[in-house]
């Protein structure tokens, strides 16, 4: 990943309000054809007043407002229970529509529509023309579903109107959609990161938690730290930003500066995607399950290969007479094609079936969900160092006992930083990543980056105990030795002992305390100090990181 | 290595006795340079040969087992790990172990279990996650619980396999009822760099011995493991010039 890499270009198509338009298109709000646009309406959500239509709004009814003070305010307000399933649904006539047009569309929420325009704009002349043509396809989508006497535009006032923006980014082009509400035309940004920098600048950082899906509590800390405005934060160096707030920082700066790269390609496949087969007769025969699974797979397959897509996310799921389920997320960057899906289906079951924790009678449902598909384009092998045949043999053999221990035990470690040696490695998943051999993030060298403050220096314990063991430490007098809320100790350790019983084992060599006080400001506070200690032993020595946190002592890693 | 287009006398004969003709590298794989003499092959040549079994044992036996994967792991091999959630990362990324290459499988039974049902439920298991991994895997390392949950005929028939796909078993700890092709017993001599209340620890140094089958008496060495950056280095000069005097050991 790189920073300033260009951020693909986007066009949105954004409507504020759609609960509202759907209420309309579902006849709920006037009854179809004697709906009049002069009619208030608003959607009522957890008891409150999710949105209102802007006649409302002239009428004194705000977001937010119980159901009494809106009537109050307005008192022929329709009120609308808001029904998240209704939206989605007659949101799908647009974007019917616009496919027609852009088959790789972003539904993000019922009534906004994203979509690359690389592809789209140079089909149909230009940004300007897309966003025309976008406009077009979009109240066309509209007027297959509401009743002839009303125009679609009508409709959609109701829901504040629609706006079509194209720029930079997501983000950015969200923002220009917005912007194009207001105007009452399309905004097309200029491309390059100077214009969308210059655009994103004036505008409040409240807007990230609206638009983009920053925390809430994140813009309330910008804001009492004067950073009003997406220019201050962009202003600030990105290193300031991720010493402040991690890895939020850095997302954050990319989004203010416009330069964030999350490519909007992912589409939900279409529902009646998600194919299954019942058996009449419950199936105990694994070939003949196997067997069943390539007919599945053969039709979902040419499905996306007509459309130019392929499957990289796929659910499979399996039902026993006795209602046992087995289901399973199956992910591979490069797609799927047939033999590679029946493969994970046939890992699956065979891992189920042939497991510790069999099922109890025969299979009588078998289910495969495409959960993400993106436009097939190929994948280019690297020149070198591309692929190996070792690689190969390992994601086979990685897939494979990912069947048959689940996704979780498998795991790569990646390089996360912490002053604790526990802590300094992530163990992820390798279904999340997709083991290829170059994924992982590997701890930075020591030539081109600083150590982590407060870690200890090289060499790490071989040996990490996630369960720390209990001892206690004594000074030559059988004392427990002791380290002062300011750090002192009492005295120099001399001797171990395990918690067990036991004899005790000598110290010969000893360094520390090395205080540490992490994460105060939160729940998972951790205040400790933390010593070397050589111990000898009949075999010679051996060496412990140990760690005294409110008077206990702990070994928690060994240096094996 | 194309055999049958050969029509020298010699090579008629190797067809007949079955012998597939393969180089010398295709049957080893790479050690670690500190390690080469004990292996007794010159620094830089592959020493490991495929298909054996390593046992490693003593009180640097982790640290060693993780030496030991360094070096496949960063000529392009691939290694699991299996059994171990308790094996330090960072050491193993300081001793030079690839970590994209490294895949960490937990799931192995716990001991409790595997006693009370007694290697019946569990252990089909553990053999089918090990047996899958050796299809994949060319290192595998396995801890001493997850080969005494295995039973012994399942070991030897995932040791076959292991022979003809051409990996390497890795066994940290001795788990005694396997057969060992070689022997690591890496033992610790002394800890250097932490003082009476003062320093921090640097490096050790462990005295290696190798044993191996069909190979006459045990080698040694003494080596830094791990050094000061947390590597495997030759420990070729007198322990006087410590880093940071050390309190007599005893």
């Amino acid at each position: 990943m790189s920073v300033s890499s260009q951020p693909p270009r986007c066009a949105v198509v954004h409507t504020p309000a759609w609960p509202l338009v759907a209420a309309v298109m579902n006849g709920i709000a006037g009854r179809g054809p004697e709906y009049s646009p002069d009619q208030p309406l608003a959607i009522m959500r957890a008891q409150r007043v999710h949105c209102c239509s802007p006649v409302a709004w002239r009428d004194g009814v705000r977001p937010g407002m119980r159901r009494r003070q809106a009537q109050g305010a307005c008192p022929h307000v329709v009120l609308v229970a808001d029904e998240p399933d209704r939206d989605a649904r007659c949101f799908e006539p647009v974007v019917r529509s616009v496919g027609t047009l852009v088959p790789l569309l972003d539904v993000e929420t019922p009534g906004s529509l994203l979509m690359g325009t690389r592809g789209p704009s140079r089909y149909v002349g230009g940004d300007v023309a897309l966003t025309a043509r976008l406009v077009d396809l979009a109240l066309a989508g509209v007027s297959t579903a509401v009743s002839s006497q009303l125009h679609p535009l009508t409709v959609l006032s109701t829901g504040g109107g629609m706006g079509v923006g194209v720029a930079d980014g997501r983000l950015a082009a969200t923002l220009a959609a917005r912007q194009a509400i207001r105007r009452g035309e399309s905004v097309v940004i200029e491309p390059g990161s100077d214009a969308t920098a210059r655009f994103l600048a004036p505008y409040p950082v409240a807007a990230l938690s609206a638009v983009a899906g920053c925390d809430a509590r994140l813009v309330d800390l910008l804001q009492r730290l004067g950073l009003r405005r997406f220019g201050d934060v962009a202003a600030l160096s990105p290193h300031h930003l991720v010493d402040r707030f991690g890895a939020v920082g850095e997302t954050l700066h990319r989004l203010v500066s416009g330069t964030d790269d999350t490519a909007p390609l992912a589409i939900a496949p279409p529902p009646d995607m998600a194919i299954a087969r019942l058996f009449d007769d419950p199936v105990t025969q694994f070939d003949m399950l196997v067997f069943a699974a390539k007919t599945l797979v053969d039709d979902m397959v040419h499905h996306f290969t007509d459309r130019g897509q392929i499957c990289t996310r796929l659910r499979v799921e399996a039902e026993t007479e006795h209602g046992e389920t087995s289901v399973r997320m199956w992910h591979r960057a490069e797609g799927m094609n047939e033999s590679a899906m029946v493969d994970r289906v046939r890992w699956q079951l065979d891992g189920w079936i042939n497991g510790a924790d069999p099922p109890s009678a025969g299979i009588t449902k078998l289910a495969l969900i495409p959960i993400e598909v993106r436009g097939d384009a190929g994948t280019q092998e690297g020149f070198w160092g591309g692929r190996t045949a070792a690689d190969d043999a390992a994601a086979r053999a990685i897939s494979r006992v990912m069947g048959l221990v689940g996704p979780a035990g498998v795991t790569v470690a990646s390089w996360r930083g912490g002053r604790d040696p526990r802590e300094q490695y992530r163990m992820v998943s390798v279904a999340d990543i997709g083991a290829d051999g170059t994924t992982v993030h590997a701890r930075p060298t020591t030539s081109d980056a600083p150590r982590w403050p407060g870690s200890i220096p090289a060499p790490s314990p071989a040996l990490l105990h996630h369960e720390p063991v209990k001892v206690c430490v004594v000074d030559a007098n059988d004392r427990p030795v002791s380290v002062s809320g300011r750090g002192f100790v009492s005295m120099a350790p001399d001797a171990i002992r395990r918690d067990d019983g036991g004899d005790a084992t000598p110290v010969v060599a000893w360094a520390g305390p090395w205080p540490v006080e992490e994460r105060w400001w939160d729940d998972r506070a951790r205040r400790a100090a933390r010593f070397q200690l050589v111990v000898r032993t009949p075999d010679g020595q051996r060496a412990y990181l140990a760690e005294v946190s409110s008077g206990q002592w702990w070994l928690v890693a060994e240096y094996a | 290595m194309s055999v049958s287009v050969a029509r020298g006398p010699l090579d008629v004969s190797a067809l007949r006795a079955g012998i597939p003709a393969v180089m010398a590298h295709e049957r080893l794989l790479p050690v670690h340079p500190v390690l080469a003499p004990l292996f007794g092959v010159a620094p830089g040549d592959p020493g490991l040969v495929r298909g054996h079994t390593v046992v490693c044992s003593g009180s640097a036996a982790m640290s060693c087992a993780l030496a030991v994967m360094a070096a496949p792991t960063q000529a392009g091999s691939w290694a699991g790990v299996v059994g171990l959630p308790s094996v330090g990362v960072g050491a193993a990324a300081e001793l030079g172990v690839v970590l994209s290459r490294t895949i960490f499988v937990s799931g192995a039974p716990s001991p409790s279990h595997a006693h009370s049902s007694h290697s019946s439920s569990s252990s089909p298991d553990m053999a089918a996650v090990i047996s899958a991994l050796v299809d994949g895997v060319e290192v595998l390392v396995l801890s001493r619980r997850v080969v005494g949950a295995v039973s012994a005929g399942v070991m030897r028939k995932l040791h076959t396999r292991l022979q003809s796909r051409g990996g390497v078993l890795v066994l940290v700890g001795d788990p005694g009822s396997v057969s060992a092709d070689v022997r690591l017993n890496a033992s610790t001599r002394m800890w250097e760099g932490l003082g009476d209340g003062h320093g921090h620890l640097q490096r050790r140094q462990v005295s290696i011995e190798l044993d191996a089958r069909r190979r006459g008496r045990p080698t040694r060495a003494d080596v830094w493991l791990p050094d000061h950056r947390g590597g495997l280095s030759a420990c070729d000069i007198s322990p006087s010039d410590n880093v940071l005097p050390l309190r007599r050991t005893g």
